[in-house]
């Protein structure tokens, strides 16, 4: 089924479109809340209300293209993510800009002049495993600014925090994430090696 | 941000945005469990006109057999039982309508003891030519003896000649309403009023101060002829304690049932309108492209709605229902920025050795090259963030001519049948009325003229709108509006309305636009009471 007629079945309520729908984009909704929510029951949990809240305003949806209906949903699961964010995140955030050194290097190993090398050799569901293991907070806003494009003043709106804080965040999560990824290459070209 | 920041965050978002990680299998149900308590909701939203109209349809019928069946307790109008009625009684605390509903009786003990014939200077006068008038009606129509004569009375009310010579017979088929004991009594004689009082006095079991008015009581027990006893014919007697015994003594007589039930008619009129729409929304909403161009199409509005249409109206008292039929036509204006309209085929084009301007921001699309004044787009080339500057090609491009470029602007219109429904309030000042109405509006599309264009991007075909927005289709709209009217003359009136109406159901096309009538307008017209 195309994805204009799956959308149209789907603003008819047919079940079968309902049903291919699920089929179609639970599992990359799912990678997306999870993404943002460590838990995974929780994560689960805003999957189901996520994927309600589509069915439910699909009619809404005027169909373009299929990628607009893919970041449409996208926004709707972020957005369910934050809600739940929001409730349970409370002051989880660092505050001051000022704490961190304003510096990034990126994940540095003389065995890779590239980033896209390092990317590769370490594999997306590694990496995904990274970016999940992240704080709360720097996993939050890095997702905002990384993945979604969030300006850090949208950040800020988004998450109540100041843009200091969403700034902050941002960059201790890169510092973070870096290090972790040259920690895991270090340590399997050591295996390598040995 | 430094380039190796950049870098960094876009191999992770690149690794990151198309992960996939399946749910769980109990998500499923659980989804789709909660989606089908929501289920029920959609079906309301869905069949939601048909279930208003059916509450409307309901709404109306109980209006209509309300007004058709609400009785109006009233007697027959007669100018002198009116005139008797309504004459302020000492102690008589009842206001005006419920003396209209009641027979008074009033008295002098003198009027009762001595002179049964002359009690005719008090409210008994309209026991007295109620009963004459029934006298009066069956010697006119003995075979309509035992059928109400109510009406009747109205015709009669002005003889009052021979109130004092009631023959008994005729009390005897008084029915209740009248001093009901005149059917206990069956009296023979002519002077037989006395008796009639007499016998409402032992009726209220009033207690005077006089031995005469005891005296009255015993003659009133005596026997009755059974066969003269009309059944069912004694009413409820009230008595007006503080006027008991005195000169004033006061005695009413509950009236429910001799009053005929009076139904108070709908006043029906018909009007015919005219309309405009003094602000309106655009008819279709054209959403702003999502592309990096931001392509946007601007609808405006240079003949908004116009609309003809006659309505019946039925009133009740401050209440009226109106419904109707209504011709409405739409024109709007569609304009845009740099819309390429039409693609034709696709050409094989050589650019090899040629320059090409490459205007893009970045992406898959919009790579617009003009040559030799045709406008081409090239197809679905890729390439990262390349500014507007010459670039040369040295290969063979698939290319789409199109028609147009620059702000195309054209314009569509709408014809409508409409079905108006309202209900309302006014309240009328002398020669004008001032009232509120609303009520939805059935909208049926019956023509349609003009191009819509069929993607929201900057690339598009400019589709008929009779194959985006089939003829038959309805929606629903509701409407609110005050009502100024004033009566040129006694059966026409002249009417201005100040609507403001919004979409509830709008009719949708099949590449997603939704055709809404939102508007703020005046109709004016001239409306004639049958």
């Amino acid at each position: 089924m195309e994805i204009a007629e799956l959308i149209d079945g789907c603003k008819k309520w047919h079940k079968k479109a309902q049903n291919e729908l699920y089929d179609k984009y639970a599992g990359r909704l799912f990678a997306v809340c999870l993404r943002y929510i460590s838990n995974r029951n929780d994560a689960e949990d805003v999957l189901q209300e996520s994927l309600v809240k589509i069915y439910k305003n699909i009619d809404s949806f005027s169909y373009t293209e299929d990628k607009a209906f893919y970041y449409w949903m996208n926004r709707i699961v972020v957005n369910t993510a934050l809600n739940h964010i929001r409730k349970n995140l409370k002051n989880k955030f660092d505050t001051d800009i000022n704490q961190v050194e304003n510096e990034f290097s990126g994940p540095d190993n003389a065995a890779f002049s590239q980033y896209d090398e390092i990317i590769e050799y370490i594999g997306s569901q590694k990496l995904f495993q990274i970016v999940q293991e992240l704080p709360d907070g720097y996993r939050t806003v890095f997702n905002l600014y990384v993945v979604e494009n969030y300006s850090h003043k949208e950040i800020s709106e988004q998450l109540d925090i100041s843009v200091n804080t969403s700034k902050t965040q941002l960059l201790r999560a890169r510092k973070m994430l870096s290090s972790k990824i040259s920690k895991i290459i270090d340590k399997n070209i050591f295996k390598e090696v040995v | 941000m430094k380039d190796s920041e950049k870098d960094f965050d876009l191999l992770i978002k690149n690794s990151l945005s198309d992960m996939e990680i399946p749910p769980p299998e109990h998500l499923k149900k659980g989804v789709f469990g909660k989606l089908s308590r929501y289920a029920l909701v959609h079906k309301i939203k869905r069949y939601g006109i048909y279930i208003l109209l059916f509450v409307l349809i309901s709404a109306v019928g109980i209006f209509a057999y309300q007004a058709l069946h609400e009785p109006t307790a009233t007697l027959p109008e007669n100018p002198d039982l009116h005139a008797g009625l309504n004459k302020e009684i000492p102690g008589n605390d009842l206001t005006k309508n419920q003396n209209n509903s009641i027979v008074n009786h009033r008295e002098t003990k003198a009027g009762i003891i001595n002179n049964g014939n002359n009690t005719n200077t008090d409210n008994t006068n309209k026991t007295t030519v109620t009963g004459n008038t029934k006298s009066n009606y069956l010697e006119k129509y003995p075979e309509k003896e035992n059928k109400s004569y109510t009406n009747e009375i109205k015709s009669n009310s002005g003889n009052t000649a021979d109130k004092d010579n009631i023959n008994a017979k005729d009390k005897t088929h008084v029915k209740s309403g009248m001093v009901k004991n005149i059917s206990a009594e069956a009296p023979t004689d002519n002077n037989d009023h006395n008796k009639e009082f007499t016998n409402n006095i032992q009726e209220t079991t009033f207690k005077t101060k006089e031995q005469t008015d005891l005296n009255i009581i015993e003659k009133s027990n005596s026997p009755i002829s059974e066969n003269k006893r009309v059944v069912n014919s004694i009413p409820k007697m009230i008595l007006l304690k503080n006027s008991v015994g005195s000169d004033n003594s006061l005695s009413i007589i509950s009236a429910a049932s001799p009053v005929k039930k009076k139904y108070n008619p709908l006043i029906w009129s018909a009007g015919f309108n005219i309309g405009q729409a003094i602000h309106q929304n655009p008819l279709i909403q054209l959403q702003k492209a999502q592309d990096e161009n931001n392509y946007s199409f601007n609808t405006s509005l240079d003949f908004p709605s116009a609309i003809a249409g006659l309505d019946f109206r039925a009133e009740k008292k401050h209440f009226f229902f109106d419904f109707g039929v209504q011709y409405s036509h739409f024109s709007e204006n569609i304009k845009s920025d740099d819309l390429l309209i039409n693609p034709q085929s696709q050409q094989f084009y050589n650019f090899a050795g040629q320059t090409m301007n490459i205007d893009t921001g970045g992406g898959y699309y919009h790579y617009f090259w003009i040559c030799d004044s045709i406008i081409r787009i090239i197809d679905s080339v890729w390439t990262w963030k390349i500014d507007s500057s010459f670039t040369d090609n040295y290969d063979t491009i698939n290319t789409t001519v199109y028609d147009t470029l620059n702000n195309p602007e054209w314009k569509n219109s709408y014809t409508f049948i409409e079905l108006p429904f309202s209900v309302g309030w006014q309240y009328n000042f002398g020669k004008i009325n001032v009232g509120l109405k609303t009520g939805p509006i059935l909208s049926m599309l019956i023509g349609t003229k003009g191009f819509i264009p069929a993607y929201m991007n900057d690339q598009t075909t400019q589709n008929a709108v009779d194959t985006e927005f089939r003829n038959f289709r309805i929606g629903l709209s509701w409407q609110v509006s005050a009502v100024v009217s004033y009566f040129i003359s006694e059966r026409i009136l002249i009417e201005c309305q100040p609507y403001s109406r919004f979409t509830i159901t709008g009719i949708k096309s099949s590449s997603g636009y939704t055709l809404k009538n939102n508007s703020l307008g005046l109709m004016a017209g001239i409306r004639y009471y049958f």
